[in-house]
Order: structure tokens, then sequence, then C-alpha cells
């Protein structure tokens, strides 16, 4: 019988011992703390998902158990029997899927992405210091559009009435800001150390 | 359900146990972090996540006669290298000369926090250990700097637990979701600073030039204030200047808590600009903008969850008639 010491360091990855891995594949009570010191190390990460549901593998693997055997001449998958223990596969699928909701919402806000800003040069008298430059953000990043919160003033059709010209406009203002950001951050860092 | 909500107790329990037990170490892994960075030889390539847009860049470290040389590069698309050789940083970037400035810093959330003036940011964050999680191909010790106050995002660093580099950074909002990620994907410690490393670091670059000469804005007091803040903001800088792309004239103040930076412009609103209101994210960086009932815009960028920055700029009061009315 594994102890819970030895769990616990094949979890960190500092124990090879195939005696307790095997053991951990065929004893029930050491799965569950398995699943447990896991849970833990979620929480403590903040990595939990908002439905926590602790049964899920089990009534999977009674679901799986319960399935009608396939008759059918299909090429036999001698993987699957091993996979029936790795309860923890299941859970993981739920993280992804969880990702890849995450990307889907990021998504569904970057409706309004500005496109391909151009770097707008100015005045080419403008007396600018070739120092005061960083490179515009549309060149390694997309800023995300999203409409202010109307209140039902007048800016809501003007905001949509926007013609070419005003969204080129507009971008280029907002590059304008993001680009001074990242500038003060460059020359006042020092002053920042020094407090 | 009865046996979850167990577990769930006793894990929080654990965590509380864990926080009062550990704040010192978690800060004194900070520390080893933050002094591994700067004195170690190595190459980290990371991949920089905001809003699923992927950017990957490597960071290269070495200590040279005695000397912190750092290069920072962007490994897709147009060449863009930032070099560090002590406190001169040069900024090579693909539509302008380049240029030195003295204590400077590289962009992005990973170099801020290996660089960060651990005292004051944790006057607004609090440290706390989340035990171990593999980062890269190695183990790393796991830390949260959890705002006191939940205007702010949070932070989440892996620190590898052999060399106390920082491997992974993680930027969550108070939801705990990602709003920016910096994900180390390979590690390379080196016994002496790369060849190619020493090299640049003897080869001629621009010379520095001084910030009064770089940036010639004045500080000033400006005839406005901030009358919300969220909590471990300070005021670092006040002056006017020119935005570089458009020359627009602005009113400008930098305030930072240590490891986030907040600019707040102000400025005289063109009267032909149809757009009044605006909020944009970009990964964890936010911009509001706004022209108030007295046509004056409104505008902070910064890397605050957008209500805060909104918050902010509707902080903004002018000073005399504040005054005034006291």
């Amino acid at each position: 019988m594994a102890n819970k010491e030895q769990l616990s360091a094949l979890m960190d990855g500092d124990l090879s011992d195939m005696e307790v891995l095997n053991e951990l594949g065929t004893d029930p009570a050491l799965q569950d703390t398995w699943a447990r010191y896991h849970l833990i190390g979620d929480a403590m990460r903040g990595d939990l998902p908002v439905n926590l549901q602790l049964d899920l593998s089990d009534s999977i693997m009674l679901a799986l158990e319960d399935e009608p055997v396939i008759l059918a001449p299909k090429p036999v998958q001698p993987v699957a029997p091993q996979v029936k223990p790795a309860g923890k596969v299941v859970p993981l699928i739920r993280r992804f899927g969880q990702q890849m909701g995450q990307y889907a919402i990021a998504a569904s806000v970057a409706a309004a992405v500005i496109f391909g800003v151009q770097q707008y040069q100015g005045n080419d008298g403008m007396p600018a210091n070739p120092v005061l430059n960083t490179i515009p953000v549309g060149g390694s990043a997309t800023p995300v559009s999203v409409h202010y919160p109307q209140e039902g003033n007048r800016a809501t059709p003007r905001q949509q009435g926007l013609n070419e010209q005003q969204m080129q406009e507009q971008r280029e203002r907002i590059n304008a800001f993001l680009r001074d950001h990242q500038l003060q951050q460059r020359l006042l860092q020092d002053k920042q150390i020094q407090e | 359900m009865r046996q979850s909500s167990l577990i769930l107790l006793a894990s929080l329990l654990l965590i509380c146990a864990k926080a009062s037990a550990d704040d010192l170490s978690a800060e004194a892994l900070l520390q080893q972090m933050q002094s591994a960075v700067s004195q170690q030889n190595f190459e980290l390539s990371m991949v920089k996540a905001r809003q699923g847009r992927l950017e990957p860049i490597r960071f290269s470290h070495g200590v040279i006669d005695g000397k912190e040389v750092a290069h920072l590069s962007y490994l897709d698309g147009k060449a863009v290298e930032y070099l560090q050789r002590q406190n001169e940083y040069t900024f090579f970037e693909n539509t302008h000369e380049p240029y030195t400035l003295k204590g400077a810093r590289f962009p992005g959330v990973w170099s801020s926090l290996v660089k960060m003036p651990l005292p004051r940011v944790l006057e607004s964050y609090d440290p706390v250990l989340a035990g171990r999680s593999r980062v890269a191909g190695l183990v790393a010790q796991v830390v949260r700097l959890v705002p006191k106050e939940a205007d702010k995002y949070g932070f989440v660093l892996w620190v590898d637990e052999q060399s106390h580099l920082l491997l992974r950074v993680d930027m969550v909002d108070k939801e705990g979701n990602l709003v920016e990620q910096v994900l180390g994907v390979d590690l390379d410690r080196q016994p002496a600073p790369a060849p190619w490393l020493v090299t640049l670091a003897r080869s001629k670059l621009p010379d520095a030039l001084a910030l009064e000469d770089a940036y010639p804005a004045p500080q000033q007091t400006l005839n406005w204030h901030l009358t919300w803040l969220p909590g471990g903001f300070k005021v670092l800088s006040q002056d006017r200047h020119q935005l570089v792309s458009t020359s627009q004239p602005v009113d400008y103040m930098m305030l930072s808590d240590g490891v986030v930076d907040l600019s707040v412009y102000v400025s005289r609103v063109d009267p032909k600009q149809a757009v009044r209101q605006q909020l944009i994210r970009q990964g964890a960086t936010s911009l509001v903008s706004f022209v108030n009932e007295v046509g004056v815009e409104i505008t902070v960028v910064g890397e605050v969850p957008t209500e805060t920055a909104k918050r902010i700029a509707e902080s903004v009061q002018p000073l005399a008639r504040n005054e005034a009315v006291q």
C-alpha cells in the first residue's frame, strides 16, 4: 500500500516508482486520494471549474460499462480498456472546452476589430524628436473595440454612422494614445524604481 | 454533493492555513526570483497571449564582466528587438531609428514583474503560495499576487524551483478569467553568457539620451486632479506634451502601483471629432475615452479592468472649480 507521502511525491513528479503507479491503477481508495490531492491543488491555484462535478468520471465509466457491445466488424481498438481507469481524462477535456469558450467570448467581443492600422506620420515639418516613438500598436497586436455603454444619448447614431475616413481618424487617435502610454512606460520607469 | 462540499471546505481551510503560514516565504520567493533573473545566464522562450492572439518572444540574459546584458526579441513578423546593457536600454523597431534610454525597461508584464519594486507592490497586493505545477518541462512554485481590492487585475507567477527564474505569468480578473498570459515554453540555462550576447554587449550602439533631452516636457501642476484611484496607485509624473503621431497637445498624468501603469490624458476636444466615447481592450490594457459635459476629452490607458479605467476617467475634476466650491 503506497502511503500518502509517496502519492504526493508522484504528483510533483519526484517519484518514478512503478509499484506506486501500478497500485494507483488498481486501488480505488488510492485513486480517490489522488483525485482529492489534485482538487486541493486546483483550488489553491484558482483553477477550479465553475461547476464542480466530482463524480463525473465515475458516472461516465458506468455509462461506458452499460454501453452495448458493437458487433459490426470494426477494427478493434486495443487501447480502450487502458483508458478506462484513467478517469482524469474527463476533467481535462472539460477544461479544454472552457478554454475554448473563453476564446469564443473574446472573439465575439472582437466584432469591431481595428484592422491594419497605418502608421500616421504626422506633419513632416513637425520637430518631432525621433526618440519619442514606439512601434504602432497595430503592428504587433490588435486593439479590440467595444462600444462605450450608451445611455440613450445622441452619440449612438453618430457612432454608427462613421464613414471610412472618420474610422481611420479614430484608429489613429486611439493608437496615438496607446503608443504614448507605451512610451511613457519606457521613459518614466527610472523614476518608479527610485521611488 | 455532500462529499464535494466537504472537500471544498477542507481545501478552503487548507488555503487559509497555508496563506497565513507562507506569506513570508511567498515574498522571499519573489525576491529570489528577481535576483535570479538579474544574475543568471539563460535564454527563455515565451509565448505572449492576449485574447487568443499569440506572440512568440525570446528573452536572453547574461552577466558579462559583472554587467547585466539582456536581449528581448519578437520572433514573428517584423523584427523588433530590445537590448539592455546595465541600465541603458536600446530599442530597435522597424519604423524608426534605434535609440537608447537610461533607466528604461522592456515592455510587457513579464519584464515589469522581474523588475518591480517589491515592497511598494506588496502594499497593494498579497503574495500567496499556491503549490507547485509544471511549466516548460520544469517544476515550478506558483505564487499569486492577489490585489487587496478587486478593482485591479491579479497575477499568478510560476517560479522555477531549481533556478528561481520566472517561467510563466497569468494576469487574471476578479473572476479568475485570464486576460493576458506570458507562457514560458523552453528554458535554457547556460554556464556562461552566449557568445552572440557578448558580441552585442561590446558593439557600438546609439548613445544614451538623458531623460531631459529625450522628453523635453517639464513637470508642472495641472489644473485638474483625480478624485478616485484604485488602492496603491500614486502619481509619478504630470506634464503637458504632444502625442507623437497626431501632435495633439495633452495634459498628462502618469500613475503607478509599482507593477501596473496608468496614463491619464486630458485634452481639448476637436469639434470635428465624430466619436465621443470609446472603450478599447487589448489583453490587459484598457483604453477609456469620453468627452465630458464641458467639452473636454478624458482618456485613461492602463493595465486595469475597463470598469476601473472608466471610474478613474469619470473622477477627473477641474481644480479651480473644486476650490471655488470649497
